[in-house]
Formats: structure tokens, C-alpha cells, sequence
């Protein structure tokens, strides 16, 4: 299902570098998987709701009375913060000590242009 | 005097005796240093012991006590830690050569918490490569062999933090679940294991593998240790945009409705497998639960959901290792050289290949029939597992097809591997909590697991279900 060229130039997009061993050995495990997830097509063209069903229930054989329970997952509500800064944990110079390569404040890496 | 073995306590025996100045923390640190001496070469749960570090800790703890200071609630417990949630200061390697080595500049909010509570930190246990795998055989580092066999695997990814519960090498361990990466090892290592809600617990320090589905969890002895160590890391974190706080659910009800969806499992499960779940469910019975069949058409999708998913996020989760900022580096003819070598050698196969699905099913042409589908498809199994939640108060399934399988077993077919996870993956992509319970043996020997899930934020009623379990099991 999965070409060779498509497997080198997934790799290639993924900056990821495979043997020509290695490359065989993805594709043909690409493909079975592809082809396993694939399944999901057979699931139709199946409406989603995802708007809050807020129903009245009585949770399972439970003898406290009515409870309300959305049926389905409530919208999602987005999470907000004011964008100010704080002080780190992690300082500068423990960031910049992992690193390879820098110099001065500045992580060092090969020319990216030109 | 009689010499008790402090390594087969439990996190409240052990706090209850700590308290009452039974034995001090120093012994109890000391009393599971010589046991992982004497038991990790073999098993290989540990990648790094820190002992000096808990030897530190536990003196401090003891030198309170002695001043009659109020000791925090967690005081010399003595837990394992999976390799991808960092501790400031240690090496943390997410179980790659990738970052080999990397030193965490900061703590996971889970290990302020456990750090504030008084918690000590033994070391750091073994785990699939990023998390990635069921049997903790892509670990950089060599496997992790399961405590009751030590020819098969623990289960994964993290089998380090399950086999060092089992071998009692910790009271307890914390570990990450993705697709079953805390409850299926829990399961072959015959020990609790638990999946938080999504959001429950901050993943603020967890090294991400896919961002919708990680959670942070506990390996413990018992249900009671599972809740004790849940309510110590949950809780919403500024730091973690996606944590909640759950709270105002009304406590469950003494006699609860347990959904079983035979149709999933019935027909392909062997029959000792099958057996040992119809038992489980029995004494669930006797505890006074009601025990009925559900049906979830879309159930058997969660599988494929998952391996378009995962991957999906694995590949921009896993796209900032690069070499440049940490950990591993290999230089190459210029920067895209040096991307491809280091990520080429520093990655092992199975990360490679899952972030080339990831890609794959993410690029144009391709993202609407992969990614768009499994999406709405998850959406599908989401609402689907709500409804059944409005109906039952959980859903019971054996936590895995089958026991430990060998070593080498499953590596060279990764879609084998991959179908360990088949019962256990619907709770991430529907968000749920779900605990696996050690539910006895099967003929060979090899311990099983029963898992629950419940409705979101539910926590308590696993706990309750748990315990019910716990108790009316046979004494063996």
C-alpha cells in the first residue's frame, strides 16, 4: 500500500534517517498498519453531537435521588490566562548548560541559510 | 523482636507506622535499597537509584519526627518514579538515547506535590522508549523482566514502575498511560494500577507522548494506596491548561451497576482469560453490585482510533528533539545533516516508525481520511461511552487479551504488539478514568487484571468498586 519513495520521504519530512534495512522493514510495517486503520471507514457517515444533552438521571441503582448527569461530554470551554510573565524554575544558565553547543547566551547551530 | 519485612507494607500501613514511630524512615529507605540491590540486576525496573538522595530525605523526615514536629502526610514513603516525569536535577531519559544525557531543570508539578507531602524518591524506573510499546522491550536500556516470570515482560511502557511494585522494590511507583501504559502492566505484574480522568492530573513534567491521551498515575499494592496517592498529584495546575479539579459528585451508592460489553471480548479471549473475568464479576456480585450486559457498537474502532491519533501527536510532540537545545547530538555535513543523524541514531525503530505514521497521516491528501476520520470517530466512541454512563456507573473488561506474553514474543510485529492494548485504550480516547485490579491467575500462573472505568472525574467510584473487589476476594 505504502510505496518506497513515500516511506524515504516520510522519513525525510520527519528529519528522521533509516538504514535501507530499516526502510524495507517500516514500509512493510506502514502498510499493515494502513491497512488495520483503514477500518475506520466503515464507521459511516455518523453525526457527532457535541452539544450538551443535560438529562435528568438516576445514576445506576443509585438511592440518593436524581442527579444531573450529561449524557454526552459538555462542550469544551476554553481556558484563559493573562499573559504575564513569571520567574522560572529552570534558570539560564541550567537551560543553556544542556546544550551542545552556544555561545554567550545563545544556543550555536549550524548555518540555516545560504 | 520480630523482624518484618518493611518492603511488603503498603503506602497507609506504612504511613499509619511511621507515625506511630513503629521503625523510622531510615529503615524503611534502607530496607528497599537492599532489596532492589539484590533484585534489579535481574529485573532491570530501575535505571538509577538515588540513594544517597534517599537516604538525605529520610533522615531529615526522621530528625522531625524526633523533634516532634508534624511530619507532612506522605513522610518517608518511598516510591519509584517513571523515567519521562522529571525531578529536578536528575537524569531523566524518557527511556531513549535521545536524551542521553539530560539533566531535568525543573520538577513535574506531581513531584512538587509528592516532594511537599514528604514523599522520597528511590530512582527512576524503565519504560518503553517514549513511552512507546506494551512490553517495555524498546527501553534504550534492555527490557524490564516481569517478577513472576522473569523470561516474559512486564508490560509497557512503564513496566519498570510495575515490576518494581510487584517486587516490592517500592511501596508505590507513578507511571503514564496513553493507551494502557500504566493499567496493562499492572495487569501482568499483578498489581493496582490506575488512569487518572483526563485533566485530573497535571502533566506539567511529563515528557509528552500524545497530549490529548497522557495521563500520570500510581502503581500501588492496594485500591486504598491508589486513592491515597491520587489525591496527592491531582488537582488543577496553572501550569497545565488541560488539568481540572473534579469535585461535588455525590458519593456512590452502596449497590452500583456494573456494564459488561460482551460483545467485545466474548468470542475472542481464551477461555482461562474469559473465566477469570466471570469470576471477578461474581465477586463483584457477592459485594452486592449488579452485574449487566451493555452494548457499544463503536467500541472495537478505539484500537484503530488510537494508532492514527497517537502516532499523529507523537510526530509534532517528538519533532523538538533535535540535538540542539539537549540530550543527544550527532553531528552531520550541515543542519538538516545533523537533525537526521541525531534523531536518526538517537531514536530507536519503533519511535521512528510511529512518528513516520504520524506523519503520514497528517500530511496533505492524506489528513481528511486518517486524521479527520479517526477524529470523528472518537468523537462517536466518546458520546457513546457518556450514554452508557447515564445507564451503568461502570464498565467492567478483562484489562488485557491475555497473560505476560515472552520476551521477543511480539518485536517483530508491531501491529501484534499493538492489539495488548485493545481493551485498554477507549478510556484515553474517551478521556475516563479506568483502574486495572489484580483479579487473580490464569492456569499458567501469570497474574490477570480486571478493569473498571467510570464516568468522568469518577475516581471514587473505581475506589469504591475496588475495594468491594479487594475484600470479597478469597484469601489465596
Amino acid at each position: 500500500m505504502i510505496k518506497g519513495e513515500e516511506v524515504a520521504k516520510l522519513a525525510s519530512l520527519a528529519r528522521l534517517e533509516l538504514s535501507p534495512e530499516e526502510l524495507i522493514k517500516v514500509g512493510h510495517d506502514l502498510s499493515a498498519i494502513l491497512d488495520y486503520v483503514s477500518e475506520l471507514r466503515e464507521v459511516g457517515n455518523a453525526s457527532v453531537t457535541t452539544s450538551p444533552n443535560l438529562e435528568l438521571t438516576a445514576p445506576g441503582n443509585s438511592k440518593l435521588g436524581l442527579v444531573v448527569t450529561p449524557a454526552v461530554a459538555p462542550p469544551p470551554t476554553n481556558v484563559w490566562r493573562e499573559d504575564t510573565p513569571t520567574v522560572s524554575e529552570a534558570t539560564r544558565e541550567e537551560l543553556l548548560a544542556a546544550a551542545p553547543a552556544t555561545q554567550d547566551d545563545y544556543f550555536k547551530v549550524k548555518k540555516i541559510l545560504g | 523482636m520480630v523482624q518484618i519485612d518493611l518492603t511488603k507494607l503498603t503506602l497507609v500501613g506504612a504511613g499509619e507506622s511511621l507515625r506511630r514511630g513503629d521503625w523510622r524512615a531510615t529503615e524503611l529507605v534502607e530496607a528497599h535499597l537492599s532489596a532492589i540491590t539484590e533484585r534489579n540486576p535481574s529485573l532491570n525496573a530501575y535505571l538509577e537509584v538515588f540513594a544517597a538522595e534517599a537516604r538525605t530525605r529520610a533522615a531529615a523526615l526522621d530528625e522531625k519526627k524526633q523533634r516532634g514536629e508534624t511530619l507532612p502526610p506522605l513522610a518517608g514513603l518511598s516510591l519509584a518514579i517513571k523515567d519521562n516525569i522529571l525531578i529536578k536535577g536528575h537524569l531523566a531519559s524518557a527511556g531513549s538515547r535521545l536524551l542521553t544525557p539530560y539533566r531535568a531543570a525543573y520538577d513535574a508539578t506531581v513531584i512538587k506535590k509528592l516532594k511537599a507531602a514528604g514523599a522520597i524518591f528511590l530512582g527512576r524506573t524503565n519504560m518503553d522508549e517514549f513511552a512507546m510499546g506494551s512490553s517495555t522491550e524498546t527501553s534504550a536500556f534492555g527490557p524490564t523482566k516481569n517478577p513472576h516470570d522473569e523470561t516474559r515482560v512486564p508490560g509497557g511502557s512503564s513496566g519498570g514502575s510495575a515490576a518494581a511494585v510487584a517486587a516490592n522494590l517500592a511501596l508505590a511507583a507513578l507511571g503514564s498511560d496513553t493507551g494502557g501504559s500504566i493499567r496493562q502492566p499492572a495487569a501482568f505484574c499483578g498489581v493496582v494500577g490506575l488512569k487518572p480522568t483526563y485533566g485530573a492530573v497535571s502533566r506539567f513534567g511529563l515528557l509528552a507522548l500524545a497530549s490529548s491521551l497522557d495521563q500520570i498515575g500510581p502503581f500501588t499494592k492496594t485500591v486504598a494506596d491508589a486513592e491515597l496517592l491520587f489525591n496527592a498529584i491531582r488537582g488543577h495546575d496553572p501550569l497545565d491548561s488541560t488539568s481540572v479539579s473534579f469535585s461535588g459528585f455525590q458519593p456512590p451508592a452502596s449497590s452500583l451497576q456494573i456494564g459488561v460489553p460482551w460483545h467485545f471480548f466474548q468470542d475472542n479471549l481464551s477461555s482461562d482469560v474469559l473465566n477469570n473475568f466471570k469470576q471477578a464479576l461474581k465477586r463483584l456480585e457477592q459485594a452486592g453490585h449488579i452485574v449487566r450486559e451493555i452494548d457499544l457498537p463503536n467500541i472495537k474502532y478505539a484500537l484503530a482510533c488510537y494508532y492514527v491519533l497517537m502516532p499523529a501527536e507523537a510526530s509534532a510532540n517528538l519533532a523538538r528533539y533535535d540535538g540542539l537545545r539537549y540530550g543527544y547530538h550527532e553531528s552531520g555535513q550541515d543542519l538538516l545533516g545533523d537533525y537526521l543523524r541525531t534523531r536518526g541514531q538517537g531514536f530507536g525503530l519503533e519511535v521512528r516508525r510511529r512518528i513516520m505514521l504520524g506523519t503520514y497521516v497528517l500530511s496533505a491528501g492524506y489528513y481528511d481520511a486518517y486524521y479527520g476520520q479517526a477524529k470523528t470517530v472518537a468523537g462517536l466512541i466518546q458520546t457513546e461511552l457518556g450514554r452508557a454512563f447515564a445507564d451503568v456507573d461502570a464498565i467492567a473488561t478483562p484489562t488485557t487479551p491475555s497473560v505476560a506474553f515472552k520476551l521477543g514474543e511480539k518485536v517483530a510485529d508491531p501491529l501484534q504488539m499493538y492489539l495488548a492494548d485493545i481493551f485498554t485504550v477507549p478510556a484515553n480516547i474517551a478521556g475516563l478514568p479506568a483502574i486495572s485490579v489484580p483479579s487473580g491467575k490464569a492456569d499458567s500462573g501469570l497474574p490477570l487484571g480486571l478493569q473498571l472505568l467510570a464516568a468522568s472525574g469518577r475516581e471514587d467510584i473505581l475506589f469504591a468498586l475496588g475495594k468491594d473487589y479487594e475484600h470479597a476476594r478469597p484469601l489465596s
